[in-house]
Formats: C-alpha cells, sequence, structure tokens
C-alpha cells in the first residue's frame, strides 16, 4: 500500500509536470486569435466615425507596435478606395514620428498653413479618429498629440484640451436632440445601435437615448429594425433589416441572450445570406456594445430552431460572436 | 491491476479539490458601502478564496471571489465619498465561477482587505483605514448597545439604529427621516384605515427588541420596532408607526444628505383664505382645520403666478379675492385641484415677478405668505461671453471668405446689451478684433467669480458643404442644465437643425469653475447658413435667444434654492 502511494505520487508529479509543460507550450506558440486594428474614417456627411478592421496577419503581427501605430496613422489619410469614406485627417497635415512611451503613443504632426481642421465638429473627428484607431494597436491605451505649425513652432489646438494624453472618448457618434434628453431626464440612458449607410452597407455604431417608457432590450430591438428617423440628421443612414424582417422577441438573462426573428428572416437567408450577416453582425454587436454581460447568443426564427440547412450551427450551443466590424482584407 | 490502481487514486487526488470547490459555492448576499469608515463591507453565506488587485488609469480596486454567485447579474452604483466614486460587481466575463468586485477610487494607495466570519455569514472589509484584523485571526462583529429614545429641541424622537440599512431614525413634525447607511428605499404600506403606517429595514440587528416608541404629537400615536422577515424571507426590523387620524404619505430621498423621508400627510380641510397687510407688504393667510406637515410652493411666469398645492386637503374656503392696490398682487384664486389624489390649490396672480417668504404658525393650523417686490441690484448676476477665436487667428472661413471671428463678435455684443438692459453684469472676453489664446479667457471667467459662462462659435466643414444645424457642448454635469436651456431656446427661437447638446472637452467648457457652454451656432461651411449667419436681425435672434436661456437657467435655479428653502419650512 506504501508503495502504491509512492508510485501514485510520482504518477501525479508527472502528470501536473505534463500538463504545466502543454500550457507553457500553448502560451510561447504563436496565437490563433486573430489580431484586428480598426481604422475610423468620416462617413459622408462628415458627422459619424466608421470603424473598419483589418486582420493583420501572422507576419505582420511580429510588427513592433511602434511600426503598428504609425502605419495606423499613415493608413488613416488614405481610406480603402473601394468605400466611400473620407479621412477624419485635413488635407496639408502629415505624420512626422510615432513614438510609445509605455501605453502612450506620442504623435508628432505637422501641416501646411491652412491645414488645420476648422471648428469643433473637425477637430473633435480628428482627435477622436485618431485616438480610437491607435488605441486599438494592443498595448497602446492612450495618445500625446504634438502638432507643429509651419515655422517649426508648436501649435495649441483652438477648442480641444490637448495638453495631457487622450484616452479613447467614451461619447462618439452620439446622437440625441434636445427634446430627446430632456425626455430622457438627466441621467439618460444610452443604447448602441448598428445602422448602415445607404451606398457601401458599412456599419456605423450610433448611441441614442433609450425611448422613455420601453423595455431596454425591446428598445434596442425597435431601434435596430426601424433604423433612423427619416428627417434626422442620420439620414444618410438606414436600418440593416430589409424590409419585412424584424425581431419578434428578445429575452436577456446575464451573458445569454435569445433572439426571435419572424418568419421572414429564413427568406433572407436564402436568398440573400450578405444580407443576414449583417442583420446578425448588427444585431448582435448592438447588445455587445449595450449590455455589459451579453455575450452568449441563440438565435430563433417564429419561435423555432433555424432549419438545418440554412443554419449549420448547433441550436443548443451559444454563438459567441467576436466584435469585428467592416472588416477589409489585410 | 496495481499499477491502474495507483492511477484511480492520482486522478481521485487530481479531482478531489475540483469537487470540493463545486460543492463550496457562496452566495453574495450584499454589497454596501459605511461612509463613515469609507469601508465597503461585502457579505457572503459562507467562506470563500479571494484574490485583491490593484489597477490604475483609472485607479481601481477589484476584489475576485472565487466560486461566488452575485445577487444579481451585474450591479453598478455611483457613490459620494472623498475616497471612491462607484462600486460595482458581475460574474468575470473570462471565469463566470468568480464574481468580481470593482471599487472606482480616487487613489488606491492604502487600500486593503480584511475578512471575518460572524454569525450573519463571510464578511469581508475593503477599506482605507489601518489593518486592524487579520484574515488569519478573524472575530465576530461588535454590536454597539443601542441608546434610548431622546427627543431633541424641535420635537423629533431619535433612534440610533447600530446594523442594518439605517443608521438612525427621527420622527416628529410630521416625518419620520431614515438617515441612510447605503441607499434603499423601503416599501411603506399603510393600513386600510389610513391609520397605521408599516416598512422593513433590511439586515437590520438590534438588541432589545420589540420596543415602543411613545411619541404623542398632533400626527402620531407610537412607533414601534420588533424583530421580523420581510415577504421575501430576509431578516429585517419590522416599523409600524401608528397615526392620530387617517393620513396618506409621500416619500422622499435626498441622496445629498443620504436620508429618506416619509412626509405623513393627515387628511385636512381648508377652511378659510384672507389676504391682509403687514408693513405695507400684502400676505395671505390659509388656515387648516388639521395641522398641516406639507406643501407645496412654486412659481410660473407668463403671467407671473405664484401657485402653493395643499395635499389631501379639501378647499371649503372663498374661490376668489381681490388684490391689494399698489402691489404686485392682483387676485387670488382657490380650489379644489384634484380629487385622488385630494390636492386643494391656492393661485396668487402677480404683476411681476416677485419674492415670497413663507411660514407656518406654531400650531401649525395657518399658512402664511408674504409678498416682497424684488430688487434686482441685490445681488446681480455675472454673465461672461466669449467671443470665439480674434486676432489673427480667423477661426472657420465661410465659402466667400467670412471670419467665423467676426460673426462670433457681433452676436457677443448683441448678447451683452441685452443681458445689461436685465440688470446682469456682463464681461466679454473680448471686445474688439484681437488675439486672445484659450488660458486668458478662462481666467477672466474663475477669477471674476461669474454665475456662467457662455463661449460663442460657428462651425465649419471644409468638405462636406450641407452640414447644417446648431450645437450645444458641455463638459461637466454641473453645466448640463445651463447647456440644455441655452439649446432648447435657440431650437425655438431659430429654427435651424437640432444637432443636440453635447458633451466635449473644449478647454474653455473644461477648466472653467462654474457652469459653461460652447454654442455652435450653424456651419459657415455651408452657403445658406453662411447666409443666414451674417444678417444681422439673425445675429440679434441668436442673442436673444441665449439670452432667453441664461435667464431660463438662472430662473431654474432660484426655483430650486425656493424648493430648497420650501422643504425646510415644510414640516411644523
Amino acid at each position: 500500500m506504501k508503495k502504491d502511494l509512492y508510485f501514485s505520487v510520482l504518477l501525479l508529479l508527472s502528470l501536473g509536470l505534463f500538463f504545466f509543460g502543454l500550457g507553457y507550450l500553448v502560451k510561447i506558440l504563436p496565437q490563433k486569435h486573430p489580431v484586428y486594428i480598426t481604422y475610423y474614417y468620416l462617413a459622408p456627411g462628415g458627422s459619424l466615425l466608421v470603424p473598419v478592421s483589418r486582420q493583420i496577419s501572422l507576419k505582420e503581427e511580429r510588427l513592433s507596435r511602434e511600426r503598428l501605430a504609425r502605419e495606423v496613422i499613415v493608413d488613416l489619410f488614405t481610406p480603402p478606395k473601394n468605400l466611400t469614406l473620407y479621412s477624419a485627417l485635413p488635407t496639408g497635415m502629415w505624420i512626422e514620428k510615432v513614438a510609445l512611451d509605455g501605453d502612450t503613443a506620442e504623435a508628432w504632426l505637422h501641416f501646411v498653413r491652412g491645414g488645420v481642421p476648422q471648428g469643433t465638429g473637425p477637430e473633435t473627428q480628428m482627435v477622436n479618429g485618431m485616438v480610437l484607431s491607435m488605441t486599438s494597436v494592443p498595448g497602446v491605451k492612450k495618445v500625446r498629440f504634438h502638432f507643429i505649425n509651419p515655422d517649426n513652432t508648436p501649435w495649441e489646438s483652438q477648442h480641444l484640451a490637448l495638453q495631457e494624453p487622450v484616452s479613447p472618448p467614451e461619447e462618439w457618434n452620439r446622437w440625441a436632440t434636445e427634446k430627446e434628453l430632456r425626455s430622457a431626464g438627466d441621467k439618460p440612458r444610452w443604447l448602441r445601435t448598428y445602422w448602415m449607410t445607404r451606398e457601401d452597407h458599412l456599419l456605423i455604431p450610433v448611441d441614442v437615448i433609450l425611448p422613455r417608457g420601453r423595455g431596454e432590450d425591446d428598445a434596442l430591438a425597435r431601434l435596430l429594425v426601424s433604423g433612423p428617423v427619416k428627417d434626422s440628421a442620420l439620414a444618410a443612414l438606414t436600418s440593416v433589416f430589409p424590409e419585412g424582417v424584424k425581431i419578434n422577441q428578445v429575452k436577456r438573462l446575464g451573458p445569454r441572450v435569445d433572439i426571435d426573428f419572424n418568419e421572414k428572416f429564413l427568406e433572407l437567408l436564402r436568398t440573400d445570406p450578405q444580407g443576414a450577416q449583417r442583420v446578425l453582425d448588427a444585431v448582435f454587436s448592438s447588445y455587445v456594445d449595450s449590455f455589459m454581460l451579453a455575450k452568449h447568443f441563440y438565435i430563433t426564427a417564429g419561435g423555432k430552431n433555424l432549419p438545418k440547412e440554412l443554419w449549420p450551427y448547433d441550436p443548443e450551443k451559444p454563438l459567441l460572436k467576436p466584435v469585428v466590424i467592416n472588416l477589409m482584407g489585410p | 491491476m496495481r499499477f491502474f490502481g495507483s492511477l484511480l487514486l492520482a486522478f481521485s487526488l487530481l479531482l478531489l479539490p475540483a469537487v470540493a470547490a463545486f460543492a463550496e459555492t457562496s452566495n453574495l448576499k450584499s454589497v454596501r458601502y459605511d461612509s463613515d469608515h469609507e469601508t465597503v463591507l461585502i457579505l457572503l453565506d459562507k467562506k470563500t478564496e479571494f484574490r485583491f488587485y490593484k489597477y490604475s488609469d483609472p485607479a481601481r480596486v477589484v476584489l475576485d471571489l472565487k466560486e461566488t454567485r452575485p445577487p444579481a447579474p451585474s450591479y453598478s452604483q455611483e457613490v459620494q465619498s472623498p475616497s471612491v466614486k462607484k462600486i460595482r460587481y458581475s460574474l468575470y466575463m473570462e471565469n463566470p465561477s468568480v464574481t468580481r468586485v470593482v471599487l472606482e477610487v480616487k487613489d488606491t494607495k492604502d487600500w486593503r482587505v480584511t475578512a471575518e466570519e460572524s454569525s450573519a455569514g463571510y464578511l469581508l472589509k475593503l477599506t482605507r483605514a489601518p489593518l486592524t484584523e487579520t484574515i488569519e485571526n478573524p472575530s465576530p462583529p461588535k454590536i454597539e448597545p443601542p441608546s434610548g429614545p431622546v427627543r431633541d429641541a424641535k420635537g423629533f424622537i431619535f433612534q440610533k439604529i447600530t446594523s442594518g440599512a439605517v443608521k438612525s431614525m427621527m420622527i416628529g413634525r410630521g416625518q419620520i427621516r431614515l438617515n441612510l447607511r447605503w441607499a434603499f428605499s423601503p416599501e411603506v404600506r399603510l393600513s386600510s384605515d389610513r391609520q397605521e403606517l408599516s416598512f422593513w429595514i433590511p439586515d437590520g440587528v438590534e438588541q432589545n427588541l420589540p420596543r415602543t416608541i411613545e411619541v404623542g404629537d398632533a400626527v402620531f400615536q407610537y412607533m414601534s420596532l420588533e424583530e421580523s422577515e420581510t415577504p421575501e424571507g430576509e431578516r429585517a426590523i419590522k416599523v409600524k408607526v401608528k397615526l392620530q387620524q387617517p393620513s396618506a404619505f409621500q416619500k422622499e430621498v435626498d441622496s445629498i444628505e443620504e436620508e429618506l423621508r416619509i412626509l405623513v400627510l393627515p387628511r385636512t380641510k381648508i377652511l378659510k383664505v384672507a389676504v391682509v397687510t403687514s408693513e405695507n407688504h400684502p400676505q395671505i393667510q390659509i388656515d387648516s382645520q388639521v395641522p398641516l406637515t406639507a406643501y407645496k410652493l412654486f412659481k410660473l411666469s407668463d403671467p407671473h403666478r405664484l401657485i402653493i398645492d395643499i395635499p389631501e386637503a379639501e378647499y371649503a374656503a372663498e374661490k376668489e379675492l381681490d388684490g391689494v392696490d399698489g402691489t404686485s398682487f392682483v387676485r387670488l384664486r382657490g380650489a379644489q385641484f384634484s380629487r385622488d389624489p385630494m390636492t386643494t390649490r391656492v393661485v396668487i396672480d402677480l404683476k411681476e415677478k416677485t419674492k415670497y417668504e413663507d411660514a407656518l404658525s406654531p400650531d401649525g393650523k395657518k399658512l402664511l405668505i408674504t409678498l416682497k417686490e424684488i430688487n434686482v441690484k441685490e445681488n446681480p448676476r455675472v454673465v461672461v461671453i466669449d467671443p470665439g477665436h480674434g486676432g489673427v487667428d480667423p477661426g472657420a472661413l465661410s465659402p466667400s471668405g467670412i471670419e467665423e471671428k467676426d460673426i462670433t463678435l457681433a452676436i457677443a455684443r448683441q448678447l451683452k446689451k441685452l443681458l445689461e438692459e436685465k440688470k446682469y453684469v456682463v464681461l466679454m472676453t473680448r471686445n474688439e478684433d484681437v488675439n486672445l489664446t484659450l488660458p486668458p479667457r478662462i481666467e477672466l471667467a474663475n477669477q471674476n467669480d461669474a454665475d456662467v459662462m457662455i463661449s460663442i462659435h460657428c462651425n465649419s466643414f471644409p468638405g462636406s458643404g450641407d452640414m447644417l444645424g446648431m450645437e450645444t457642448y458641455y463638459y461637466n454635469g454641473e453645466s448640463f442644465g445651463l447647456a440644455r436651456m441655452v439649446h432648447s431656446a435657440l431650437v425655438k427661437e431659430m429654427k435651424r437643425e437640432d444637432r443636440g447638446v453635447r458633451k466635449n472637452s473644449f478647454v474653455v467648457i473644461k477648466y472653467t469653475a462654474m457652469p459653461s457652454v460652447l454654442v455652435e451656432t450653424e456651419y459657415l461651411s455651408n452657403v445658406d447658413a453662411e447666409k443666414f449667419l451674417t444678417q444681422p436681425e439673425n445675429q440679434k435672434r441668436y442673442a436673444e435667444a441665449m439670452a432667453e436661456g441664461i435667464e431660463a437657467y438662472f430662473s431654474s435655479l432660484e426655483l430650486f434654492k425656493e424648493s430648497n428653502e420650501q422643504q425646510s419650512h415644510r414640516p411644523l
């Protein structure tokens, strides 16, 4: 019996060593999870920032973070040619240098005379676009700006407080009229919905105030399906839901979100899989962004599981959706 | 065979901790903040393993509770404290068997965790106080002996509660006041005969219960405290309050004072409304059958009126009385405003904006309202107007070359004139086309102790000439009200596209010490907006709307101030 115990302890140690070694190997081997860098460009009209994600290949993953941060800014000047998007950086401005100090990226920007943004709107979009983009580089959390005048003297911002490093803004693409704010009370609850551009069908996150007197889940479903109010300044956007496709019911409990579409969704899956994918992307992203715990999605249509020929996933297992918006090729 | 036996034993040893951990799932019962000791109290039903971390940017203290279930999937509570900003907890996303409690703190220095086991469960304390008890040597919580009832000079009876959601209670003058340890709002029940109120204090542990406290005033007979259980089966102290006559009640939460007030409203009749004159000031006297415990006074404009609403009151007096010549008091009207809930409304019609003072007679049966004319020179408000840009900095340019700095100055000059006519003290950051950086603009407002600051700008999106509309920006919560009122007036008057009230960290609104807003009047890059902005009559309309918004903001402050005064006058 004593021998048995020694043998067991030895075996236990060997097993422990084996699992530890396996864990270490997993840690040092290249990760299979893709790395995404997200760029933020201006939608037509200039009032909204559109995220466009790019998957970084393993080769690129070995680039230094400085190089990545610099590349992000350089790419910010040149939006993808196949999309109707504009750079948030004004013409006449260029990047001289990017350096990293801990989690802060420092950017030196030069400009020719007249190359600075005019007005609070473009200045805010430029800074937000750069900060949101650069902080999507792993490890970068803040951006310090150095603007250099044509005569090589520092330029002070005309509106924004930029003396300290800037963290990603909590409030961007946020939309509420005075009337909506008033009806929402002093501490409005914001929901993030994803609508799309009419031309390129790009998903755009927009924060809107929870309509009064409605449950949060139902309110978000209504916003997703109905799209922006037609005569609002967001009229350039539209719902990702084609005519007739609707959400019947949303049930949310902790990380679990049950979404029941109407039966028209099956038709969409059959006839326009890309359109159906956009609907799912917008719905998943809206719930993930609006509710802290929402993570596991279960999809039904007309109260029934989706037919296997249209939906290859196990209805009993949750769909875990990484939030990657408007993905473009490397 | 021996090998397989050993393998089985080894696997059993490996599995043992997992089985043990599964069996020991604990439940998070409550998370509370004790402001007296700057301590967060985390109560679990059984002992569990925990990990304590500190993070910066933003500064936060994190406690991971292993194998623990929270009472709700997530929870978040803002805290008004010198050291803690917010308390939140939720299931940890990466490992749902862990509940993560996060304290957003001002500074992570000196934060510690201590643990103790007691009959109530396993208590973890996150505190900045020096470590007095170690995790290895837990001791049960001390229960202070309760103090007996004490009546103060104002007629309140004071009852200290040593544990649970309530620190102390005060009863008297038609009110039950609960001083709270943490945010809580009890469900107050009124008996069918409307003569008994009851509610529970959760988690209260008190010695020498049951206890009865004799009150014996015009409203209350007595209050009793007894150990009980809520309908949900939670341990609690049940509070019963016996009333002198059938009454209604109102609940109010004062989050600044951390106090919950239950106002008892005995049913009464308004017997008489009369006008008397005292020291040349008209005075309105309202007689009630039983002592008044609550009433509400507020002003309305256009035309100016002073309204008095008395809850649970039946109106049995004259319906109309004439005003007093040579004063601002024009007429008085009284009526039954509603029967469910029973409310009497008395309206005093005024010629102009008037100050008032209200007071209750010592027996609480007479309410006296004295009307006084306002002397605006007593305490003039200071408004700082900041016309954006100037000098070599033209700001935005229109398609035809009009500069933002000229439009902002033109509107600012009009606004100055209008506000001075309304007897405000107005300071301009610039009144000429001069260079001015941002810091002197902020200094001017801060050094002159201004009441509000308004910065005037024009927006521009040179690449997108079709963008139109007005925006009003604020930075801190204090400025939100001003932003809403100014923006609302602008939207109403100018009828331009409403692009909303927004938050942003612009220098002139971030570093000013008073409520301050930045108004974007229109997009100068738009050809139509350029025409609109350059017309003097439109510039005047912008100024009028801004003046109206500023005035509405100051009026709302007056109303708020009066409403606070009202609360201090309200009880008997």
